[in-house]
């Protein structure tokens, strides 16, 4: 049976065929690590949460004020959805799609996830390279127009990969980026790389020498995310990212 | 099943269950990886304001893995949680029970990027079998 999933919005909120960024906890925290660094650096507001009554029973309070842990942000021509806890594995089916139907809705125009993926000599990479996995022909255009490496072959599993799905079934186009990074732990070097390649998408220049300088703090900071999605992608699958799929042609 | 796998699992859960710090001994709890090789146990431990290896000190038994690392400066949190209290990290500490018995003496480490890796041989007895 579907999860009821509902966006709540704010009141008064314009957009115009908005790009959409996601950046949910996964992979190296890469996704929210970033996400948490374009909300700082583009000054975007919240401009609505999600809310399920199968997520945990959870809020969080940031100087004092009572705020939801999955939310989004934005301004007329962006929308940034992320959360401060972990998805659980058995809402992300229903997620992407309540998410999909509101970025259609929206009317927008692109959907950009950023996420890691996991290498196991990560700790010898000083820049991570990053791949781009597309939903269909226009995606993928946006993704070689930009000289990013597609990813050729190989498994996608979590919330990114459902999105590209419910994405593709909306007419949206939605893109995947995927940096280099640790599996287990927040990996502040792998959002960077994913950002510089979404600056390079969206033709903006989102500084990310700042989230580099606070690299060690936000390893620190993220460590209990960290711990709590650890638990979310093992039962997500995320283990099969490292592994070859039968190939035929 | 093994009753080690029951006993791993176990302590995965508790671990989450547990907080990622001590306040009385001023210590965080790092985040681990325990890669179970055919040859050895390899343990990778994540260390965001460690300096260099001179901070670390790791102890190896034949069945477990001590960690202590010391930051280059102290971690503080103010106003934090239900406690509200004013705490401060100044290291990093973490015991480990290794799923096979070890050969300490066979260990080594690097640390890059405050990244610590631990490769630690598992004791194996091997026998040739003839085939008759």
């Amino acid at each position: 049976m579907p999860k009821e999933i509902k966006i709540v919005e704010k009141e008064g909120i314009k957009v115009d065929s908005p790009v959409v960024i996601e950046g949910f906890p996964d992979v190296g925290l890469v996704g929210t690590i970033a996400a948490s660094h374009i909300v700082d650096q583009l000054g975007l507001n919240e401009i609505a949460y999600i809310e399920s009554s199968v997520f945990p029973p959870v809020m969080v309070l940031h100087k004092g004020i009572l705020t939801e842990p999955a939310r989004i942000f934005g301004n007329e021509k962006i929308l940034l959805v992320t959360s401060e806890i972990a998805i659980p594995p058995y809402v992300i089916y229903d997620l992407a799609k309540a998410l999909a139907d509101w970025f259609k809705k929206k009317g927008a125009k692109l959907v950009i996830s950023l996420t890691g993926i996991p290498v196991q000599e990560r700790m010898e990479i000083e820049n991570p390279m990053v791949f781009g996995v597309g939903n269909g022909d226009d995606a993928l255009s946006i993704i070689k127009r930009n000289n990013i490496e597609t990813m050729e072959e190989g498994f996608i599993a979590g919330i990114y990969a459902l999105l590209l799905k419910e994405c593709l079934k909306r007419n949206i186009p939605a893109i995947a980026i995927l940096a280099q990074s640790f599996l287990n732990y927040p990996d502040p070097g792998a959002a960077a790389s994913a950002i510089s390649s979404l600056n390079k998408i969206l033709n903006m220049n989102i500084d990310v020498k700042p989230l580099l300088e606070r690299a060690d703090e936000i390893r620190v900071k993220a460590r209990d995310l960290m711990r709590q999605t650890q638990g979310a992608m093992g039962a997500m699958k995320k283990p099969l990212e490292t592994e070859i799929p039968l190939m035929y042609h | 099943m093994s009753d080690w796998f029951d006993e791993f699992f176990e302590q995965a859960y508790n671990e989450l269950m547990r907080p990622s710090w001590d306040a009385f001994d001023k210590c965080l709890v790092p985040l681990i990886n325990i890669e179970d090789r055919e040859e050895e146990i390899v343990v990778t431990v994540d260390l965001p304001f460690v300096e260099s290896k001179d901070d670390i000190e790791l102890n190896v038994t034949e069945d477990s893995l001590e960690i202590t690392a010391k930051m280059r400066e102290a971690i503080r949190w103010e106003r934090w949680g239900a406690s509200q209290r004013y705490l401060e990290f100044r290291t990093f500490r973490k015991s480990i029970r290794l799923p096979e018995k070890v050969d300490p003496e066979g260990s080594r480490a690097i640390f890059k990027n405050g990244i610590l890796k631990v490769s630690i041989p598992k004791v194996r007895k091997r026998y040739t079998i003839k085939i008759l």
